[in-house]
C-alpha cells in the first residue's frame, strides 16, 4: 500500500510503502514528521473498530491495541494518521498502469488520449476510476 | 385496457414467520392504512383510475418487479432469515417514519483535541451535510461525560474504551454519541467530517432509513454486497477486521460497516473513493438533497472547523 500524507494545509509531508512485514519512508518532505511517525510506529499505535450490541442495538466504535504482524497493520495506520489530523492519500499505481495499457490500443495521435497521458498521474483516485471505466466500456 | 392491479406494480417484502407473529403484528396493523397511499403504491392506484398506465409501461414495471423479487431472493440467500426479518419491518416502518417530518437534531457541546465546540457550532456543521440525513434520522449528537468500556462479549482485550456509537434501533431515530475518550485525543476535523460522517450512514442505511422506498433499499444493499466482493472494493479495518463464526453474519456486518466507510470518505474527501463507491452513495445522497455537492460541502465544513479553531486561538 502507498500512502502520501500532507498536513491539514494540503502542504505533502512523506510517502510511505507499507506492506504488513516493511514500512518504507519514501519522498521525505519534512524530517520532523518522518521522525514523531517513527516514534509513533516503533511506541505502538491504536486501532478503531466497530462492534455491535444486539442488546442495546448500538453500533460501538472502540479503540485498542493492534501487533505489528496484524494483516491489517497498514489499514491501521492510514486510519491511525486520520485520527492524528493529516490528509493520508492511498495511491493506486495499478488504476495509472491499466489505464496506459488501454490506451495503447488508441492512435497516438488521439487528442483524448494525449490530455489523458499528459494529467494521468496527477488525477485522483475518483478520476482514474472513472476513466478507466469509461474506457472498459467502450 | 385494463389497468394494472397492485400485485403487478408493486413489490411487497413478503412476511416471514417471526415477522407474522408477536409484537411487530399489531404495530404493523396500526400502520397498513397508511400504507396504501405511499410509493409505488400511489403510482398503481392512480395507473388503475385513469388507466393511462400503456402496455409498454406495464411490461417495464413488471420486468422491474422481476428484479426486485430476484434482488430479494439472492440478498435473502446471502444473508439468511434474520435479514429478511428486519428488512420487512424496515420497509414496512419506513414508509410510515416518513411523514415525521424535519425536527431539528438536539446537540450538545463537543469537546475535542486542542478545541471544543459549541452546540451551536455543532449544528452549523450539521448544515454541511445532506438534508435529509440528519432532521429525519438523528433525534441526537451529543458527548457523553462518561467513560464506556468496551463490551467484553465480543473477546476484546481490557480497557479498550468506546469512542463513539449510533443506536441502529428500527422504531426510534438514531442517537450519536461521543464519548469522554474523544476529548483531548481525536482531532476535530475527524471527528467532525469522518467519524460523524461514519456514524450518520449508519443512521441512513438499508435498514434504519426513514425515507427510502423499498426499492432503495434493495438497490443500496444489493450494490453493496457486490462490492463487498469485489477486488478493488474500499479497505478498511472497520470491514476487514470483522470476523464471526456465523458467516451469513460476518458478512452482513461487512456490508453495514462498508456503507458507513464509504459515506465517511464521501464526505471527508470524495476523490479518494473508487468511481463506483462512489456512484453509489450520491445516488443515495442526491435522493434526499438534489443540490449536495460532497466536494463543495466537504470545503464548506473544512473552512467552517478551521475558522471555529481560529476563533478560539484569538480568545485565548
Amino acid at each position: 500500500m502507498l500512502i502520501q500524507i500532507k498536513n491539514i494545509k494540503g502542504d505533502s509531508l512523506i510517502t510511505i510503502k507499507c506492506n504488513p512485514d516493511n514500512i518504507e519512508f519514501e519522498d521525505i518532505q519534512d524530517e520532523k514528521f518522518r521522525s514523531w511517525l517513527k516514534e509513533q510506529i516503533s511506541g505502538g499505535i491504536t486501532q478503531t473498530k466497530e462492534v455491535y450490541n444486539p442488546d442495546s442495538k448500538t453500533y460501538s466504535i472502540i479503540e485498542g491495541p493492534i501487533e505489528k504482524n496484524d494483516a491489517n497493520y497498514c489499514l491501521v495506520l492510514k486510519d491511525f494518521l486520520k485520527r492524528s489530523g493529516y490528509v493520508v492519500i492511498e495511491k493506486h499505481p495499478e488504476i495509472e498502469e491499466e489505464i496506459k495499457e488501454i490506451l495503447k490500443k488508441i492512435p497516438d495521435d488521439n487528442e483524448d488520449k494525449k490530455i489523458i497521458l499528459e494529467k494521468l498521474h496527477n488525477l485522483s483516485y475518483l478520476e482514474q476510476t472513472t476513466i478507466l471505466e469509461e474506457l472498459k466500456s467502450k | 385496457m385494463e389497468g394494472p392491479t397492485k400485485q403487478e406494480n408493486n413489490f411487497e417484502i413478503p412476511a416471514t414467520e417471526k415477522t407474522k407473529n408477536g409484537n411487530l403484528i399489531s404495530r404493523l396493523n396500526k400502520i397498513a392504512k397508511k400504507l396504501t397511499v405511499y410509493g409505488s403504491l400511489t403510482l398503481s392506484m392512480y395507473g388503475a383510475y385513469t388507466g393511462f398506465v400503456n402496455t409498454s409501461e406495464k411490461y417495464t414495471r413488471a420486468r422491474e418487479i422481476q428484479e426486485m423479487k430476484l434482488e430479494y431472493e439472492q440478498l435473502e440467500n446471502e444473508y439468511g432469515k434474520r435479514f429478511s426479518d428486519m428488512f420487512y419491518v424496515a420497509s414496512e416502518l419506513g414508509k410510515e417514519k416518513r411523514e415525521d417530518g424535519a425536527q431539528r437534531t438536539a446537540t450538545s457541546s463537543i469537546e475535542l483535541k486542542y478545541n471544543s465546540f459549541t452546540a451551536d457550532q455543532v449544528q452549523q456543521v450539521l448544515d454541511t451535510y445532506p438534508k435529509g440525513w440528519v432532521y429525519n434520522e438523528v433525534s441526537s449528537i451529543e458527548q457523553s461525560v462518561e467513560e464506556k468500556e468496551a463490551p467484553k462479549e465480543y473477546g476484546l482485550q481490557d480497557n479498550q474504551k468506546v469512542i463513539a456509537d449510533c443506536s441502529h434501533d428500527l422504531y426510534e431515530k438514531s442517537k450519536i454519541t461521543f464519548y469522554n475518550s474523544t476529548k483531548e485525543r481525536l482531532d476535530s476535523y475527524y471527528v467532525l467530517s469522518e467519524l460523524l460522517g461514519h456514524e450518520l450512514a449508519h443512521a441512513n442505511d438499508w435498514i434504519t432509513d426513514n425515507e427510502m422506498s423499498t426499492e432503495d433499499r434493495l438497490e443500496l444493499l444489493t450494490a453493496i454486497t457486490g462490492r463487498l466482493d469485489s477486488e478493488d472494493r474500499y479497505k478498511s479495518n472497520y470491514v476487514e477486521s470483522i470476523v464471526n463464526e456465523d458467516k451469513q453474519r460476518e458478512k452482513y456486518l461487512k456490508a453495514v460497516e462498508y456503507w458507513a466507510e464509504i459515506c465517511s470518505q464521501y464526505f471527508s474527501d470524495p476523490s479518494s473513493l473508487h468511481v463506483k463507491d462512489f456512484r453509489i452513495v450520491d445516488r443515495v445522497v442526491q435522493k434526499s438533497d438534489l443540490e449536495f455537492s460532497p466536494l463543495f460541502q466537504k470545503l464548506d465544513r473544512t473552512n467552517l472547523i478551521t475558522s471555529i479553531i481560529r476563533s478560539h486561538v484569538n480568545t485565548n
